[in-house]
């Protein structure tokens, strides 16, 4: 379980910590559209030197977020494999019947890559430096228009709220249950791959009961402590838009001119 | 009329949970409280007391009988505006903390009644620091305690400011220490603000503590008197610290009075 990076938040005071959550989720999705737009190695080339520099703004050692990339790493591999095998044009190096590897499929599989990893670092610096909460918060704000169209934003966001909370708790609770059936005498991790999964059902059983004994007890609480859905809440958690934050976004704003600009240069391929 | 001053009227309250059969929960209970005062309610596992307290603040409907909070009597459509008048703490921690920090917790209650910001703020600080938890305000539920979380619990009720507080055993996991430190606290809210408080329990110090007990057995209402006379008839009821101490010395024949003593008049009777 330690070994996902993605989610999980390190506390930290650095410059990307204190910015808005809401700042920092739209300037993360600008850049990742942004990755679509770019299209030469200029762009790209631009692109890596801005996330390089926002993963060491962030104060938090590069490794980390390679270790984000790993848990991927044969996805990516997979898909720029056949985008290498299956594109075709330019300069031919290898020609094996539907097979080729050329030069297009080469700078493609190039790209690509470069498009996995850089969304993963960039949406891993959000999860690192941001806390759940604030996370959170940052999507209700953010979706809050969406309430015209009958969007139940809030419930929405409680809900998130409610299950980030529990994660720690059920991670507890399923080690305690595994300890309860080690202590009877099963032991995980040997055996056939089927013997494997029908270990998991004493495990898996236990963990259901609770949550949902919690989940009927975590509702009286919140029926007894006023919530109604259909009413109007105020909130306890007030997001200050700063000066930096509206930088980051401007700074956003500048990058995508430069791209759109680069893309005039020319296509994919040089 | 005694009627006018009680805040909670209870009446002939019967409840069953499988209507099926015929063993009821609770039956034909009744009983009044009156403004500022602090019942306990005590008795076996199974007698009835947690299923009393849910019928309390409406989470569950009983079969027959009323209840009554200052005056209304408590319906579906009245239940929400009752429910901000009453406070139940829940006995398991874990499962009451809502939000994701202390005071976002405290809070939960005061965000779903609409209450402003800058009050809330107010309030939340409050509650947190009569709950001796301001040190932990930004701390996040698995980074506490099954009695801070207790504490925290509590202070989510008290920042709502109701009239009545029901704790359901919410004191059991607390260190002797800041039980001690919350019974006073609350002890204090009854002297000063009339808080109500009706504390579920199977700790007969916490109980007695209480100006008056009821005593439930197998959904019966068994007795219901002052504390001194409930420990003195029923000797076989596990008593408080200082009535056991009373029978242990009058059974060596120190000449202590023969009627149940309160904690401070068996200090100032050792003292003497």
């Amino acid at each position: 379980m330690n070994k996902l990076i993605l989610g999980r938040y390190f506390p930290g005071n650095s410059l990307i910590h204190q910015l808005d959550p809401r700042a920092k989720l739209l300037a993360a999705i600008g850049f990742i559209a942004l990755l679509f737009v770019a299209i030469n190695w200029q762009s790209y080339l631009l692109l890596i030197v801005c996330a390089l520099i926002v993963m060491r703004m962030s104060g938090i050692a590069i490794k980390m977020y390679i270790r984000g990339v790993r848990p991927l790493i044969w996805l990516i591999l997979f898909t720029v494999t056949l985008q290498v095998l299956f594109t075709a044009g330019g300069t031919i190096y290898l020609d094996c019947g539907p097979i080729t590897i050329s030069k297009y499929g080469l700078i493609n599989g190039v790209f690509i890559f470069c498009r996995f990893v850089l969304i993963i670092f960039i949406s891993t610096v959000v999860t690192l430096t941001t806390k759940p909460i604030d996370l959170t918060d940052g999507i209700n704000k953010l979706l809050s228009p969406l309430r015209f169209l009958k969007v139940p934003v809030d419930d929405i966001s409680l809900m998130l709220t409610i299950a980030l909370r529990f994660i720690p708790n059920l991670l507890d609770e399923t080690q305690k249950v595994m300890d309860a059936q080690r202590a009877r005498g099963t032991t995980f991790g040997e055996g056939s791959l089927v013997e494997q999964m029908k270990k998991l059902v004493p495990i898996i059983m236990p963990l259901f009961v609770s949550s949902l004994n919690r989940a009927e007890d975590m509702a009286d609480v919140m029926e007894v402590r006023g919530y109604q859905s259909t009413r109007p809440r105020t909130s306890f958690r007030k997001l200050a838009w700063k000066k930096q934050d509206t930088i980051a976004i401007v700074i956003m704003i500048i990058l995508t001119g430069i791209i759109v600009v680069l893309r005039q240069l020319g296509g994919y391929y040089p | 009329m005694q009627a006018d001053q009680s805040i909670l009227e209870v009446n002939n309250l019967t409840f069953r949970y499988d209507l099926r059969k015929d063993d009821k929960t609770l039956s034909a209970v009744s009983f009044s409280i009156k403004e500022g005062e602090w019942v306990a309610i005590v008795g076996d596992n199974g007698s009835g007391k947690s299923t009393l307290a849910r019928l309390l603040v409406g989470l569950l409907e009983a079969e027959s009988g009323e209840v009554k909070v200052a005056g209304v009597q408590l319906t579906e459509q009245t239940k929400w505006t009752i429910r901000q008048q009453m406070g139940l703490v829940f006995q398991n921690p874990e499962n009451q903390f809502i939000g994701a920090t202390v005071q976002d917790d405290v809070a939960f209650g005061l965000e779903n009644n609409n209450v402003s910001y800058q009050e809330m703020k107010q309030r939340v600080n409050e509650a947190v620091q009569l709950v001796n938890m301001e040190a932990f305000m930004e701390h996040d539920p698995s980074r506490l305690s099954g009695g801070q979380k207790q504490r925290v619990a509590l202070a989510g009720i008290l920042a709502f400011q109701p009239k009545i507080i029901i704790l359901d055993e919410a004191l059991v996991m607390l260190d002797p220490k800041s039980r001690r430190q919350v019974m006073r606290t609350l002890q204090q809210l009854q002297d000063e603000q009339g808080l109500t408080i009706i504390s579920i329990t199977h700790d007969m110090n916490e109980a007695a503590v209480a100006d008056r007990l009821l005593v439930m057995d197998k959904g019966r209402l068994k007795q219901d008197a002052t504390p001194a006379t409930i420990f003195m008839e029923n000797p076989h009821l596990e008593a408080p610290f200082a009535e056991q101490l009373r029978r242990k010395l009058t059974a060596k024949g120190s000449g202590i009075t023969s009627t149940y003593m309160t904690e401070d008049e068996m200090v100032k009777w050792l003292c003497k």
